[in-house]
């Protein structure tokens, strides 16, 4: 049965796991980096691109700057296009439409670095030329002058010049069409002259048509390498992308989804095959005790009046007084023990009875009070006699008060205890008492007791409350059947209260137990009362403090008091 | 195992300090002269991070023959490094005596160009590695036989093993591409004259050069030759104001320029604007090598690209300023020299330097007073003494001469 369920397990293990393995394949095939990286490359080439584009302006509004500055592009954009290009191919996932943009995109770039190169050339004889012109035509009037001017040629020099720097200013094409012909023109009056007069007047027409000639273009080309043409063809591929990382990304969260399901889906499965199989015996493990110690659960449970349970043997008990199983022989003590229990009982009791006193004033009430939906069809159809009714509940009412005036005055019956109130070395008493149940106890007892600061209260309190817990231990371990039994008491000062720590590797409390250890009367035990663990609680808050429990099954229980050094009943 | 950093070797500790410094000192005194106005021609900086290992594994392949298809041509064979980077004919010679097309530019510098070749094919020293090397008239290798040749040789498996640890196949093109390429990004000249009258140093260059400096700016030169190489940082149509190709008849395809790479009618003609930091050391000059000397290829300039006349002593003034802008390289020192260039031109005979025959290994001691040069700034800069490996000028002007430490 259980290696039969184990092979089938393993079995559905491998097919599981391989399913995840499978998963996991396909999730790292999806490569979402790859989209990330051709987005984040694009981001880069439009912001190198725009870097690009100023410092085209500040090369160009500065006559005398170099082109160095714009070189150092080149290289940085070939190694981006080149990533995006890879980026693209790596990605067989991408629509052809997108890797048809993004390899227009590329040769857009291609295309203006063409264009840059283009404005470079251009404008570097631009500039020359512009400032050269002015120049040009004073060396041209200067030569006229000391061989004999002509008035009107000299004249159409100055002209031409100045037209040609109101053409560089605003550029229409017929002006460009009409200096032309007037350069032309100069050129051929010029050509009677002197050698040297008509080789200084060539320059000048040749610097004018080139500023003519190229001056457009050249603010062609600058417009075309600083515009946002491209920028917007980037824009669409990082939409593009996005639009398919977002696919992609939904498709790799199905797998992952998918891996994260077939995990759990193994894990439960195996959960069931181990809840099935039959309970370890002994499956003592190192260093449980330890590992309860540090981690106690609070169990603290509200000792609030419940109605369930016990009420037979609240009775029969009390009327056996004294007779407390598993109480320290020591008539003190079982005093002490009997006379908590009695106010405890009587508390309970008292509680108990009330609850039943509401519960049929409730009931008397009841068939007076209409119903809400429905006023007639509580009165048309009554089930039962209401007189008839009120008596039993006049009855029941009668005889609670009766036992309510028992439980009040039980408390005065008992004998007054003598509570004489000292500061107490903790460690002593627990000593005491460990000694006490070590003398009747195979199992070891281990004492860590470290000195403490006083705790003020009763002696037989603090005795009490300790041997309970110890004494349930004792048992524990007994139960489990423990050769070597281990009861290990600690006690621990911390900034202003004593811990102490009792923890055995017994039993332990199930699970479906632990919840109910501090009710009155709740044993699992043959043939005890019940009220240890429900007197050590009633005392520690007394005293202001705290108890923790925390246990596993059959490894053991950790108890840890916890008693405030400063307070007390004072 | 990080062979991306430089090793630091006792040996080298001092070296290295001292080029910090360098780099220290020519900052401080470069933002100084920038202050006000920026000159259009930056400083060569003092020293470049480099993979060390890299460079001495790039700088054996550069002189190594095997490289060529029959074990003859190195990249060394025409890019000469103690003459100044390149050949010194109008075409270089490859395999089997075939010649090329363009003159072959300096390799110095390269790293600061910023496309390689005339006509800006490869975007970069990586990329230009492939070009020579399988051209049918440089080496007229294939990749698959270089790479066997070199794991044939004795040094070369474990000089790879140490520049590409992670590399599976460390004898490989990329490899082999990547090592020359590093190797070319350090050949570098910092330190010349002129850079160290940029970086304050009003005495490094005399009245002449200074004079040449202005007119360079004054003439328009600098619209295209400016940036840290002096030109390499753009485009320019060959021909601007005056249509050089039409005066000098049977144009080739390689008179075509940028137009052979994008087939754009603007490019037609476009080439590169060559660096002139090594000009004073690189004649001839221009794509087609057609110009003997600096003053040859400045007055070409003049009348095709600036299309103004000028005198006679300003062209010479930025002659002078030209050769101001040739650094120095390790053991090789390209800068002429303020006082070897005087002493040249009033002793010529005296000095030794004047007409050796090309490429004859004349073994000559120089006077012992240009054994070495104090340079104005008080450092201590060795002018390398040995033979002087060829003759710069032709037409009778003394250039000066190229001293190696050879």
């Amino acid at each position: 049965m259980r290696s039969k369920s184990i092979t089938i397990g393993i079995f559905l293990s491998v097919i599981l796991v391989a399913t995840a393995a499978g998963l996991y394949w396909m999730a790292v095939q999806t490569k979402a980096g790859e989209h990330y990286l051709a987005i984040a490359t694009v981001q880069r080439i439009q912001q190198l691109e725009s870097q690009w584009g100023v410092e085209l302006g500040r090369v160009r509004s500065d006559p005398f700057a170099d082109f160095d500055s714009l070189t150092q592009f080149i290289p940085r954009m070939d190694r981006l296009k080149k990533t995006l290009a890879d980026s693209i191919q790596r990605t067989p996932s991408l629509p052809a439409r997108l890797v048809n943009t993004t390899h227009a995109y590329l040769s857009a770039i291609t295309a203006k670095e063409e264009r840059i190169e283009r404005f470079k050339t251009s404008y570097a004889v631009l500039r020359n030329s512009v400032r050269y012109l002015p120049l040009a035509a004073s060396n041209v009037m200067q030569q006229m002058q000391t061989r004999g001017a002509n008035a009107a040629f000299v004249r159409n020099v100055g002209t031409v010049t100045d037209e040609i720097n109101t053409y560089l200013t605003s550029p229409a094409p017929s002006e460009k069409e009409r200096l032309m012909r007037m350069l032309s023109e100069l050129g051929d009056n010029i050509a009677i002259r002197h050698p040297a007069l008509i080789n200084t007047a060539m320059n000048f027409v040749a610097h004018g048509q080139v500023l003519l000639e190229k001056h457009a273009p050249t603010e062609e080309v600058f417009q075309a390498a600083t515009s946002d043409q491209i920028s917007d063809l980037g824009e669409t591929i990082i939409k593009g992308l996005e639009a398919d990382l977002e696919q992609t990304e939904a498709l790799a969260a199905w797998y992952e989804r998918g891996i994260v399901g077939t995990g759990v889906v193994l894990w439960v499965m195996w959960l069931l095959i181990a809840v099935k199989m039959p309970k370890g015996k002994d499956q003592t493990r190192r260093g449980g005790i330890a590992s309860l110690q540090k981690n106690p659960l609070l169990l603290k449970e509200q000792a609030g009046p419940r109605p369930d349970g016990g009420l037979d043997r609240l009775t029969a008990d009390l009327m056996q007084t004294g007779r407390l199983e598993g109480a320290d022989p020591t008539p003190a003590l079982e005093f002490t023990a009997y006379r908590i229990g009695v106010d405890i009982a009587a508390a309970q009791l008292i509680a108990l009875a009330e609850h039943i006193n509401s519960d049929t004033e409730m009931l008397t009430d009841m068939p007076l009070q209409p119903v809400d939906n429905g006023a007639e069809a509580a009165t048309d159809t009554p089930t039962e006699d209401p007189d008839a009714t009120a008596a039993v509940v006049a009855n029941i009412h009668t005889q609670t008060n009766d036992i309510l005036a028992l439980a009040k005055r039980l408390p005065t019956l008992a004998p007054k205890r003598d509570e004489g109130y000292t500061q107490l070395e903790l460690k002593d008493y627990i000593d005491e008492v460990a000694d006490r149940i070590q003398a009747k106890s195979r199992a070891l007892i281990l004492k860590e007791l470290n000195p403490t600061q006083t705790v003020l209260a009763a002696e037989f309190d603090i005795s009490l409350m300790f041997t309970n817990i110890m004494e349930n231990a004792e048992l524990a371990i007994q139960e489990r059947g423990q050769k070597k039994g281990i009861i290990r008491v600690e006690t621990q000062q911390k900034s202003d209260s004593v811990v102490v720590t009792i923890t055995d590797n017994g039993v332990g409390i199930r699970p479906e137990h632990r919840k109910k250890v501090f009710q009155p009367f709740y044993t699992t035990r043959e043939g005890a009362l019940g009220m240890g663990l429900t007197v050590t609680q009633h005392l520690v808050e007394k005293y202001g403090g705290t108890i923790l429990i925390n246990s596993r099954p059959n490894q053991g229980t950790a108890v840890r008091v916890t008693l405030p050094t400063s307070a007390g009943t004072q | 195992m990080n062979t991306r950093q430089k090793t630091l070797k006792p040996d080298k500790l001092s070296h290295r300090s001292l080029w910090v410094f360098g780099l220290g000192l020519a900052l401080c005194l470069g933002s100084a002269g920038y202050g006000d106005a920026a000159e259009p021609i930056k400083p060569i900086p003092v020293s470049i991070e480099v993979n060390e290992a890299k460079v001495e594994l790039g700088r054996r392949l550069f002189h190594d023959p095997r490289l060529s298809k029959n074990d003859t041509v190195s990249c060394a064979t025409c890019h000469d490094l103690s003459a100044g980077g390149d050949d010194g004919q109008v075409v270089s010679t490859g395999i089997e005596g075939r010649t090329g097309f363009v003159n072959s530019p300096t390799v110095f510098n390269s790293g600061f160009n910023f496309k390689q070749f005339w006509d800006g094919r490869a975007h970069t020293l990586i990329d230009q590695v492939d070009g020579p090397l399988q051209s049918r008239i440089e080496m007229e290798s294939i990749w698959p036989d270089v790479v066997t040749k070199l794991f044939q040789d004795e040094d070369y498996p474990r000089m790879f093993e140490e520049s590409y640890p992670n590399d599976a196949q460390t004898i490989s093109r990329k490899n082999i591409k990547d090592a020359i390429a590093e190797f070319m990004r350090s050949l570098i000249t910092p330190n010349s004259r002129f850079d160290q009258w940029l970086g304050g140093d009003t005495e490094a260059i005399n009245e002449q050069e200074k004079q040449g400096y202005a007119l360079f700016k004054r003439y328009g030169c600098v619209s295209c030759h400016q940036g840290a190489n002096v030109g390499g940082n753009m485009f320019q149509v060959f021909g601007v104001i005056n249509d050089y190709f039409r005066k000098r008849g049977n144009i080739t395809d390689a008179d075509l320029g940028r137009f052979n790479v994008t087939g754009n009618e603007v490019d037609r003609h476009a080439f590169k604007v060559p660096s002139l930091r090594m000009a004073a050391h690189t004649a001839p000059y221009l794509h087609d090598g057609s110009a003997k000397t600096l003053r040859d290829a400045v007055d070409a300039m003049f009348e095709f690209q600036l299309g103004r006349e000028a005198p006679d002593e300003d062209k010479e003034a930025i002659v002078a300023f030209i050769k101001t802008l040739a650094g120095e390289y390790q053991e090789y020192n390209f800068d002429l020299g303020q006082e070897a260039a005087d002493e040249a031109q009033e002793a010529p005979v005296a000095s030794g330097v004047q007409e050796i025959s090309t490429g004859e290994a004349a073994q000559e001691s120089p006077p012992a007073d240009i054994a070495e040069t104090i340079s104005k700034n008080g450092k201590a800069r060795p002018l390398r003494t040995g033979r002087t490996t060829r003759e710069v000028s032709k037409s009778g002007k003394a250039d000066g001469p190229v001293r190696t430490g050879r």
